[in-house]
C-alpha cells in the first residue's frame, strides 16, 4: 500500500521510495528511506498536499508523490525519531 | 598550546563557510558571528544571495560565507550547485555546519556529506535551547567521539555557545593541519557492498593526483554511485575519465539489482542507517511534551475547511492594516517632496534645469518615494508572516490551486509581495527552487496590481464609476489574480513544459520572530526598492520628463493672442488672473502635444484606436514606464487642469467625463489595459536580472499583445453591447 492509502492521524513504516530520478532521490534525502517511521498528520481537500510527521519533523508532500511512497501500515507505535 | 604552535599560519584570515538546511537558524549564527560586518552579493553568474562577514578574535581573523540553505549535496536545484562548487573550488578551511538540534537526524544528514568532502567540519548544535525544552537530551561530547566531528550548542539569537564554536574551530583547523592534510579520521560507511565498489572506484580517480586536488576522491565515487549528472561531468577533465565512468556506471547497476532498489536511494538508506546508530548513542529523548503549541494553532490554521478561508483573511487584513497605515506617513511624503519641489522653484530662475530639477527628479523620484511607507509597512507584515512560520502554512493551503495551474505553492509569497512592488517581489520569487517554477512565477507577478497601478484604478474608478468605485478597484485586483493564475496555465502547458517538480517541503515549528531578524528582512527588500528608485526611476524620470519638455514649445504673440480669444470665448467675463492662468494652461496642453512624448502618443494613436484610445492616453501610457501612477499627472497636464493632479482630485475626474472621447467603457479598458502592459522600467529591469533578455523580451511582447487583444475585445463587445 502507499502512504496516499493511509487515513488521517494513521502511522506507517516506508518500505520503498517507488519514485525515480529527482523526485526519489530527495524523498528519500528527507528521510523517507525504509524503515523511517512517521505519521499522516493532515490531509486537505480535494486531493492537495499531505502533512507527515517523519521522524521529529513535519513535511509537505503533494498526493502524486505520496502514491509512490510503498509503506506498510503501522498501527498504535507511538514515538517519535 | 596547539593553537601558539599555528602561530606561522595565523597571519593568514581563514576562511569559513557557514552552511546548513534551511531553517536551522543559520542567520542568526552569522549575525552573532559577524555583528553587523557584512556584505551582501551574489554567487558569479547566478542570482543565489552570497553573504560575507568577518570577525577577528586573539589577533586572528575570520571571514565567514554563508552558503544557502540546503538538504543534501545533490545537485537539483541552483542552491546545491551553487553550495557545492563553492566548497570544492574554494575550499575553505572549515565548514561549520549549523543544524537544528530539535531535528538532528535529517541535518546530520547533510553535516556526513560535508565530512566526506575531506573539508574540516565543526557542527553547531544549534537551537539547542529548545531541544532541552521538548526533552531531547543531547550529549554532545558522544556525538563528537561517534561521528569525529567537534559539536558544540549554541543558542543563535542569544549568541550562546560561539567562542566555544570559535574555540572548537581553531582546534580542528590545529589537527587538520597536524594531520597534513590526510582528512578526517571518520567517514560514513555505505555497508560492506558499496565500500567494496568505492575501493574499486577511488584508486582510479586517485589516479591523476591534479584532479584528485580538485575534487576528493571518495565523495566523488559516492556521488558517481549516485548517478550524479554533474560528477560525471567533472570526469570528463580525468584523462581516464571514460574509463572511470563506465566502471561507476557498472556499480551502480550492480547496486540496483543486488538491492532491488535504485543506487542512489541505497546510498541515503545507509546513511540515514549510520545517523540512526550514532543518534542511539548520543541523544535520550527524556519525556515528550503533553501539548504542543505548533500542533495547537495548526489544527485551526491547516484546518481542511479553515485554511483557504484564513489564508484569504490573513492577505485581507495585511492589506487593510498597510493602507490605514500607510496614509499617513504617504502624506508626510508627498507634503515633504512638494515642499522641496517648491524650495528648488524659488532658488532657481526659470528655466529648464529648474524644470528638469523640480517636474523631472523630485517630481518622478518623489512621486516613487511616497510608495516607500506603504511598501515599509507591506513588508513588515509579510515577513513577520515569514519569520513565525506562516508562510509555509500558506503555501500548504494554496498549493492545490497554484499547482491546478502551473505554479507552485511556494509562489504564494513574491505573489503577495507583487501586490506592492513587482521588484523585491520578482527578487523573492528566488525562493522557488526549480527553474521553472521561478520563471512562471516571475512572469504573472507584474499582473499583481502593484501600489503605483492604485492611483489609476482609483481615478478612473472615481470618475466613472462614482457609486462602485470600491468595487471597480477591487476587481481590477481580482482580474489581475485570474489573468496571472491562467497566464501561468497556458505557460506551463506550452513554452515551459515539463515534469512537475516534487513538492517536498518542510513545516518548521512556529517560531516567535526576532526583531532583527525582521528588521534585516525589511530593510533588504525596501532597499532592493529604494535603489531603483535611485537608479532607473531616477534615470527614466529624466527619459520622460525630457521627451515630455522637447522640443521646447514657445508661442509666438498671435498664438497667445488666439489662446486669450479662445479662453474668453469660453469663460466670458473671466477676470484677468484667471485668463492669465488659462492661458498658462493652453501652453502646458500645446507644450505635451508638440513634445516628443506627443509625437510618439499620435504616432501609436492608430494601434490605441481599436481599444477606443485617443493620443492622450498613448502619451500617459507612454510616460508609465517610469512608473504607473505618472499615468494619473500625465493625464493631468494633457486634460489641462494643470500639472498638480492626483487620483483624488475632482478636477481631473471631471475633465475626464466631460471629454466626449472618454466613457465608462474605455475607463474600463484602460484600467485593464494599465493592469496588464508591462509594468515600469524599475520592474523589467529587475526582470532582466534575474532571467536575462531572452526572458524579459518574452515578458514584454507577452504582456503587450494580452493587453492590447484583452482590451480590443473588451472595448469592441462592449460597444457592440451598446455600452460606449
Amino acid at each position: 500500500m502507499t502512504i496516499a492509502m493511509i487515513d488521517e492521524g494513521g502511522e506507517f513504516i516506508v518500505e520503498h521510495v517507488c519514485l525515480r530520478r529527482e523526485t526519489g532521490k530527495r524523498l528519500a534525502d528527507m528521510g523517507f528511506t525504509q524503515g523511517a517511521h512517521g505519521r499522516i498528520v493532515r490531509r486537505s481537500l480535494l486531493g492537495g498536499p499531505l502533512q507527515i510527521r517523519l521522524g521529529d519533523c513535519d513535511l509537505m508532500i503533494r498526493a502524486s508523490e505520496a502514491q509512490g511512497i510503498d509503506v506498510e501500515r503501522a498501527a498504535g507505535i507511538r514515538q517519535g525519531a | 598550546m596547539r593553537n601558539d604552535d599555528m602561530g606561522a599560519t595565523t597571519a593568514r584570515p581563514l576562511k569559513i563557510a557557514l552552511a546548513g538546511n534551511p531553517n536551522a537558524g543559520k542567520t542568526t549564527i552569522f549575525n552573532a558571528l559577524t555583528g553587523a560586518h557584512h556584505k551582501v552579493g551574489n554567487y558569479p553568474g547566478v542570482t543565489v544571495e552570497k553573504r560575507e562577514g568577518s570577525r577577528t578574535r586573539n589577533g586572528r581573523r575570520y571571514d565567514f560565507i554563508d552558503l544557502p540553505g540546503i538538504y543534501s549535496l545533490t545537485a537539483y536545484s541552483i542552491d546545491e550547485v551553487v553550495a557545492r562548487d563553492f566548497l570544492l573550488d574554494h575550499k575553505p578551511d572549515v565548514i561549520v555546519n549549523v543544524m537544528d538540534s530539535t531535528n538532528l537526524s535529517r541535518h546530520l544528514y547533510l553535516c556526513l556529506q560535508f565530512q566526506e568532502l575531506g573539508i574540516p567540519v565543526v557542527g553547531a548544535l544549534n537551537m539547542s535551547d529548545e531541544a532541552a525544552a521538548k526533552g531531547i537530551k543531547i550529549d554532545a561530547d558522544t556525538l563528537s567521539a561517534v561521528l569525529g566531528i567537534r559539536m558544540i550548542k549554541t543558542v543563535g539569537p542569544k549568541g550562546d555557545g560561539m567562542e566555544r564554536l570559535l574555540d572548537a574551530v581553531d582546534a580542528t583547523i590545529a589537527e587538520s593541519a597536524a594531520a597534513n592534510g590526510a582528512g578526517p579520521a571518520k567517514y560514513i560507511q555505505y555497508g560492506i557492498e558499496i565500500e567494496d565498489k568505492l575501493r574499486k572506484l577511488e584508486p582510479l580517480i586517485l589516479a591523476d593526483p591534479v584532479f584528485a586536488a580538485r575534487f576528493p576522491a571518495r565523495w566523488l565515487a559516492v556521488k558517481l554511485i549516485e548517478k550524479d549528472q554533474h560528477a560525471f561531468e567533472k570526469l570528463e577533465s580525468h584523462p581516464d575519465g571514460a574509463r572511470i565512468a563506465a566502471e561507476a556506471r557498472d556499480a551502480s547497476s550492480w547496486i540496483d539489482n543486488h538491492f532491488g532498489k535504485d543506487a542512489e536511494i541505497v546510498v541515503s538508506e545507509q546513511r540515514y542507517g549510520y545517523i540512526r546508530g550514532a543518534v542511539k548513542e548520543a541523544i535520550t529523548i527524556e519525556r515528550k511534551p503533553d501539548f504542543s503549541l505548533t500542533e495547537a494553532i495548526d489544527s485551526i490554521v491547516m484546518n481542511r475547511f479553515l485554511a483557504l478561508p484564513i489564508f484569504i483573511g490573513v492577505l485581507w487584513a495585511v492589506f487593510q492594516i498597510t493602507f490605514a497605515l500607510g496614509e499617513y506617513p504617504m502624506g508626510w511624503f508627498e507634503t515633504f517632496f512638494g515642499w522641496l519641489g517648491g524650495v528648488v522653484s524659488t532658488a532657481l530662475p526659470e528655466g529648464l534645469l529648474r524644470s528638469l530639477l523640480v517636474d523631472g527628479i523630485i517630481g518622478g523620484v518623489g512621486g516613487v518615494f511616497s510608495f516607500v511607507p506603504l511598501i515599509v509597512i507591506l513588508f513588515f507584515l509579510l515577513s513577520l508572516l515569514e519569520d513565525v512560520g506562516y508562510m509555509s502554512r500558506a503555501a500548504f493551503a494554496t498549493d492545490k490551486v497554484l499547482h491546478t495551474f502551473g505554479l507552485h505553492g511556494q509562489s504564494v509569497f513574491p505573489m503577495m509581495l507583487g501586490f506592492g512592488c513587482s521588484v523585491p517581489a520578482i527578487m523573492a520569487a528566488r525562493t522557488l527552487k526549480s527553474p521553472r517554477d521561478r520563471i512562471v512565477t516571475i512572469l504573472v507577478i507584474p499582473f499583481m496590481s502593484c501600489g503605483a497601478k492604485l492611483p489609476v484604478h482609483v481615478l478612473l474608478a472615481a470618475a466613472f464609476f462614482p457609486k462602485h468605485a470600491g468595487n471597480m478597484v477591487m476587481l481590477m485586483y481580482a482580474i489581475g489574480v485570474v489573468l496571472a493564475l491562467l497566464s501561468a496555465w497556458t505557460l506551463k502547458k506550452t513554452v515551459l513544459r515539463g515534469d512537475a517538480t516534487p513538492f517536498v517541503m518542510e513545516l518548521p515549528p512556529y517560531r516567535s520572530p526576532t526583531v532583527s531578524g525582521i528588521l534585516w528582512h525589511v530593510w533588504e527588500k525596501t532597499w532592493h526598492y529604494i535603489q531603483k528608485a535611485g537608479t532607473v526611476i531616477l534615470a527614466s524620470s529624466v527619459l520622460i520628463w525630457a521627451i515630455t519638455s522637447f522640443p521646447a514649445y514657445e508661442p509666438n504673440q498671435v498664438q497667445l493672442d488666439s489662446f486669450e480669444i479662445g479662453y474668453l470665448a469660453d469663460h466670458p467675463g473671466a477676470d484677468e488672473e484667471a485668463v492669465a492662468s488659462g492661458i498658462e494652461t493652453v501652453i502646458a496642453v500645446r507644450a505635451l502635444e508638440n513634445s516628443i512624448a506627443g509625437s510618439i502618443g499620435k504616432f501609436i494613436e492608430p494601434v490605441f484606436r481599436p481599444l477606443g484610445f485617443d493620443w492622450k492616453v498613448g502619451v500617459a501610457t507612454v510616460t508609465g514606464f517610469a512608473a504607473k501612477e505618472v499615468v494619473v499627472s500625465t493625464l493631468g497636464v494633457l486634460y489641462a487642469v494643470g500639472v498638480e493632479e492626483t487620483e483624488e482630485s475632482e478636477g481631473l475626474r471631471e475633465a475626464l467625463r466631460n471629454d466626449p472621447g472618454f466613457s465608462p467603457l474605455v475607463a474600463f479598458t484602460l484600467m485593464l489595459f494599465i493592469l496588464i502592459i508591462p509594468p515600469c522600467f524599475a520592474a523589467l529591469a529587475t526582470i532582466r536580472a534575474e532571467l536575462g533578455w531572452k526572458w524579459l523580451g518574452f515578458s514584454i511582447v507577452f504582456m503587450l499583445v494580452l493587453g492590447w487583444v484583452l482590451g480590443t475585445a473588451v472595448f469592441q463587445i462592449g460597444t457592440l453591447a451598446g455600452l460606449a
